[in-house]
């Protein structure tokens, strides 16, 4: 077994991981934690929402921070990161948007409401959309005008937290969470874990083929340059992806 | 909510203010149960939990499936990615060693 998951490297540990505890995370969602008294069986959505919505949060900060960072240091490694946190903090808002609704819709009566918690989720999806549009198809040049979008969509990270403190709003307090009884913590944190590990693998699968895709661009472009030695080294040791 | 089923408007009555009359003095004991209000009214209750609850499952079923979709969706978009860069790689190699083969050949 350790030699399967040793050959599999990181990303499939956590992957493997994420898939033990998620069967866990689940029965003790459903077997083990109370039924909350106001908004009934529905909050069990919450279990894999609020997972959702702390990794938006977290991976919008990584593609922002290396986004910076690329502009400041015009770092090739810096783009990769952000390029592939950008896409997994998408991925994360979209799921945490949708099980929102979802859950607004039962408890709510309505999927959408012009919260600010909600509006400005909604535009940091929207940016790091943007973002992953620009980066892909806005040509050579376009890389640094993505970078500076992502860096703009981590600065909403901070709107969002503090927007349920700053402005009135439906959706529930931060306090919230901090006053779970015990057993919902129990129930949470292996959520929490399974919806962390399972990102973190597809950040790194993502990164590594960012990686694998610079280094086989810049063979190609070696050897249509007709210098193809230093091209092969560069293809062969980048190929591990 | 299903608007058909009507809600509760008071409180279903307790088991023992439908009290069995004390027995007979001949033996004979009736055998009582709950009026039949309080049945049509612990009946609805039943109805009205019955239906939140389904409706609440049914939005936890269709959460839970969007999220897992949106991972083994974004899982499969990596495979295809991955897939692509392993042909990439492997016409890299080809012309390499064509260009190989043809400086050994020489011009």
């Amino acid at each position: 077994m350790s030699a399967l998951l040793r050959s599999f490297g990181r990303p499939g540990v956590l992957l493997f991981a994420a898939l033990v505890t998620f069967p866990y995370a689940l029965q003790r969602v459903f077997l083990h934690t109370p039924i909350e008294s106001e908004m009934g069986t529905a909050q069990k959505i919450f279990y894999f929402h609020l997972p959702m919505a702390w990794g938006l949060m977290l991976f919008a900060m990584i593609s922002g921070v290396a986004a910076a960072l690329q502009l400041l240091r015009r770092s090739e490694r810096a783009e990769d990161v952000a390029k592939a946190a950008g896409e997994v903090c998408a991925l994360l808002g979209i799921g945490a948007l949708m099980s929102g609704a979802i859950w607004g819709d039962a408890t709510w009566g309505t999927p959408w409401t012009g919260d600010a918690r909600l509006v400005t989720t909604a535009l940091l999806e929207l940016v790091f959309i943007a973002y992953l549009i620009v980066a892909k198809f806005g040509g050579p040049m376009a890389g640094r005008l993505a970078a500076a979008l992502a860096v703009f969509g981590a600065l909403d990270v901070p709107i969002i937290y503090y927007s349920v403190k700053i402005w009135k709003t439906t959706h529930p307090k931060a306090q919230v969470v901090q006053s779970l009884p015990p057993e919902m913590w129990a129930s949470l944190w292996p959520c929490l874990f399974a919806i962390l590990a399972c990102s973190f693998a597809l950040f790194e699968l993502r990164l590594r083929q960012e990686r694998v895709e610079r280094r086989l661009d810049e063979a190609w472009l070696a050897l249509s340059a007709g210098d193809a030695a230093p091209a092969e080294h560069t293809a062969l040791s980048g190929r591990s992806a | 909510m299903n608007p058909t089923i009507p809600t509760l408007t008071k409180a279903p009555p307790t088991a023992d203010q439908g009290a069995a009359p004390a027995a007979a003095e001949d033996g004979y004991e009736a055998v009582t149960g709950l009026d039949k209000e309080t049945v049509a009214l612990k009946r609805t209750y039943e109805a009205e939990v019955e239906a939140k609850v389904a409706s609440d499952y049914s939005h936890i079923v269709w959460a839970y499936g969007i999220l897992w979709s949106l991972f083994c969706g974004f899982a499969i978009v990596l495979l295809v990615r991955g897939s692509r860069q392993q042909r990439d790689l492997q016409a890299l190699r080809r012309e390499l060693e064509r260009r190989g083969e043809q400086a050994v050949d020489g011009p």
